[in-house]
């Protein structure tokens, strides 16, 4: 890179929010071609205040940018004034990766935009197998009104299919473009495809889908509260699927056992969970939590001398709504 | 290397072989792991051309009696167009070079005027302005576009490259701006694809002689031949891929019905398709007289003889190694046959490719090429 100014180094971070481990989230967005992919990426890399984001993309011309965002412009890497950074693959996906891996340090979130017909799990399983990185989350976005003659194209139905079956979060993307019948049909076959996907459907141009990857800021975390708290993030007018937040924390050490099977048992619509949780078999070891769609994550954080645990859910208005056990589980005890 | 990258028995990643204990092989397939690998060496993409490569690939074409060669999926960067360059403009370089620019490392808005743009460097040894478009994967990695039925072992279809509809977007773009294109298809879907394009682009912007070319196209149906015959496709043959493959073709990718007819030499000729055939080197090692040799015997490396119908003449097969490869890079008024008017360009060869069994083609010893007029001998002979 040029003489950009370095940018803040998240192991500093780390330090003090205490809850990032030193892997690197790595969140795969997929969806076949005009699935609305770039916008959402133009939407996260404009908006993104907090999270510095490294967006590795096929084609900087579709993106489209804002110039006044961007801070330097160095051959295959845009770096943009709020921290993040756009990589182009037009020389090679692992050529983009290597390139910024080496600066991994500079930012808080690695996003992989993959090609119309790649497989999302393919790309994934670098970062099950790279322990610099940290999965993260396949995103797949379905084009509600092309979606069902997609299927009906036999050279690419299957590489559509096997998107939606390797996709942790699926979003029926331009619902707004058809009907009630299609966007019902199209998600009939996504829930016969992949039954335990949380799946979303978008019908604005302009929803802000930084929950989508990661918007559980730490801070939340901080919120003095024994009960289960609701925040409602959104504007009362949309009517589709949108997102909401609750916090729950405890503060006596979890049973383990207890912990996972709350864990496995969320219901779809909890889009995503994060925390940090001790268990009764040694209260001072704190777990780094993370819950992407159905999968979740759990890792050993540094030592405490608290015993608490706290994790944030994001969902859709159904989670608000549905505030029964299966979402307090262990956190339930007042 | 498998410890640096922490890949044990444990690892449950695709691309990660591992033998009946579950213990991994070493043997890495796929990006993930073929990722892992490149950052614990510490080795990076490989770096571009430069002249001294180029000399060593000259030699490499010498020794094997090769005067013009073709890099069918070739980087145009700068660096990589000044080394051809400085190469081609000396007289003691002993090939002609004609690299073909890789589209997929270009966008479709500016690759075509690009591509054009490098003819300005062309001189009589390097002819740049042709340019690849890859459409799959291969079929003995199971990632090539098949139609039904399929992969006989049940593994699902292979993969695109692009979505069908950018590189079917890419054919247009590239045909309309006058380019002449090469595409990699393997499977017989992405062979259909590619007819597909190229007819759609010809009803746009109708084009005598363009000389689209399919290379590979190593399972096109008789019902393809026969379209491309009519739109004027050529087809670049994988014969190699009958020695080094054909078992396993047989047996495990595409089975009998498909193998027998793989890599349809025979075919061509009979419904007029022009063709060519290739080594795809360094996939397989360059040397045209076994490529020929694998043209007319059909032979695998077990040594069975697969698809006998679709075996050719020598004489169709010298013929498809010279003239033939010269017409699919619109280069036949100037090599591929010792013509008064052309370039005085041809291999030596220690015995008459005609007079000799055609099961020993392979065998026949190079002594050197003549490029320009100028004898280059390979290197065995030099001492």
């Amino acid at each position: 890179m040029g003489s950009h100014d370095p940018l803040p180094n998240r192991a500093t971070d780390c330090q003090v929010n205490g809850i990032q481990s030193s892997a690197l989230p790595f969140t795969v967005l997929g969806g076949f071609l005009g699935s609305g992919k770039t916008t959402l990426l133009n939407r996260l890399l404009t908006t993104t205040k907090e999270t510095r984001y490294a967006v590795l993309v096929n084609d900087f011309g579709e993106l489209n940018i804002d110039e006044r965002l961007i801070a330097a412009h160095d051959g295959e890497t845009i770096a943009l004034a709020n921290g993040c950074v756009c990589c182009s693959m037009a020389d090679g996906f692992i050529s983009a990766l290597t390139t910024v891996m080496g600066r991994a340090t500079q930012f808080d979130h690695m996003v992989i935009e993959a090609s119309g017909v790649s497989h999302p799990g393919r790309i994934m399983d670098i970062a099950k197998l790279d322990p610099d990185l940290s999965p993260n989350g396949a995103i797949v976005l379905i084009d509600a009104p092309q979606f069902l003659s997609q299927l009906a194209d036999s050279m690419i139905k299957d590489a559509v299919l096997t998107q939606v079956t390797e996709a942790d979060i699926l979003i029926i993307n331009k619902a707004n473009l058809t009907d009630q019948s299609t966007v019902n049909a199209v998600r009939n076959i996504l829930d016969n495809q992949n039954p335990d996907c949380t799946t979303l459907i978008n019908d604005q141009i302009d929803f802000d889908p930084s929950p989508l990857f990661d918007a559980m800021h730490m801070t939340a975390l901080g919120i003095e509260n024994n009960l289960a708290s609701i925040h409602d993030k959104t504007k009362s007018t949309h009517k589709h699927d949108q997102f909401h937040s609750c916090v729950l924390r405890q503060n006596q050490p979890l049973s383990r056992d207890a912990f996972e099977n709350w864990a496995t048992a969320l219901p779809p619509f909890v889009i995503r969970g994060k925390g940090l949780v001790s268990f009764t078999e040694s209260p001072h070891q704190q777990w780094i939590w993370q819950k992407v769609g159905r999968t979740y994550h759990l890792e050993p954080g540094s030592e405490t001398p608290e015993h608490s645990s706290t994790v944030v859910l994001i969902g859709t208005e159904q989670m608000t709504t549905t505030m029964t056990p299966t979402i307090y589980g262990p956190f339930s005890d007042r | 290397m498998l410890e640096l990258a922490s890949i044990d028995a444990t690892t449950d990643v695709e691309g990660v072989m591992k033998d009946t204990d579950g213990n991994p092989t070493g043997e890495l397939g796929e990006m993930a792991a073929q990722f892992m690998a490149y950052k614990v060496t510490g080795m990076r993409k490989l770096d571009g051309i430069n002249s001294n490569d180029l000399w060593s690939f000259a030699k490499t074409a010498t020794n094997a009696g090769v005067t013009t060669a073709t890099d069918l999926h070739a980087r145009v960067e700068d660096q990589n167009v000044q080394a051809y360059v400085e190469v081609t403009k000396s007289a003691d370089y002993p090939l002609r070079l004609v690299p073909a620019a890789a589209a997929l490392t270009m966008s479709i808005q500016d690759g075509p005027s690009h591509v054009a743009q490098l003819k300005q460097h062309n001189n009589d040894k390097l002819y740049l302005g042709l340019c690849k478009i890859m459409t799959d994967g291969s079929i003995q990695g199971f990632t090539g576009r098949l139609k039904w039925p399929g992969y006989i072992n049940g593994k699902p279809n292979g993969i695109w490259n692009l979505p069908p509809q950018t590189l079917t977007q890419m054919v247009e773009a590239y045909h309309a701006a006058g380019l002449q294109m090469h595409m990699h298809t393997n499977g017989d879907e992405a062979s259909e694809l590619m007819i597909n394009a190229i007819e759609a682009a010809l009803h746009k912007n109708p084009r005598p002689d363009h000389r689209h070319t399919l290379t590979h196209c190593q399972m096109a149906d008789e019902a393809q031949f026969r379209r491309m015959a009519q739109l004027g496709i050529c087809s670049n043959l994988f014969a190699n891929h009958i020695y080094y493959w054909g078992d396993q073709h047989y047996s495990l990718t595409m089975g009998p019905d498909r193998a027998t007819r793989m890599d349809a030499c025979g075919t061509a000729k009979r419904l007029g398709v022009p063709y060519t055939i290739h080594s795809d080197a360094p996939v397989t090692p360059l040397d045209p007289l076994f490529t020929a040799w694998c043209a007319v015997n059909r032979q695998t490396a077990s040594g069975k003889i697969l698809g006998p119908n679709e075996r050719i003449e020598v004489n169709d097969a010298l013929r498809a190694i010279t003239l033939g490869a010269a017409f699919t890079l619109h280069l036949d008024h100037l090599v591929g046959s010792i013509e008064s008017g052309k370039f005085a360009d041809f291999a030596v060869l220690e015995n008459d490719p005609t007079d000799v069994p055609a099961e020993t083609l392979r065998d026949i010893t190079v002594w050197g090429t003549v490029v320009d007029g100028i004898p280059r001998p390979a290197s065995q002979q030099s001492n």
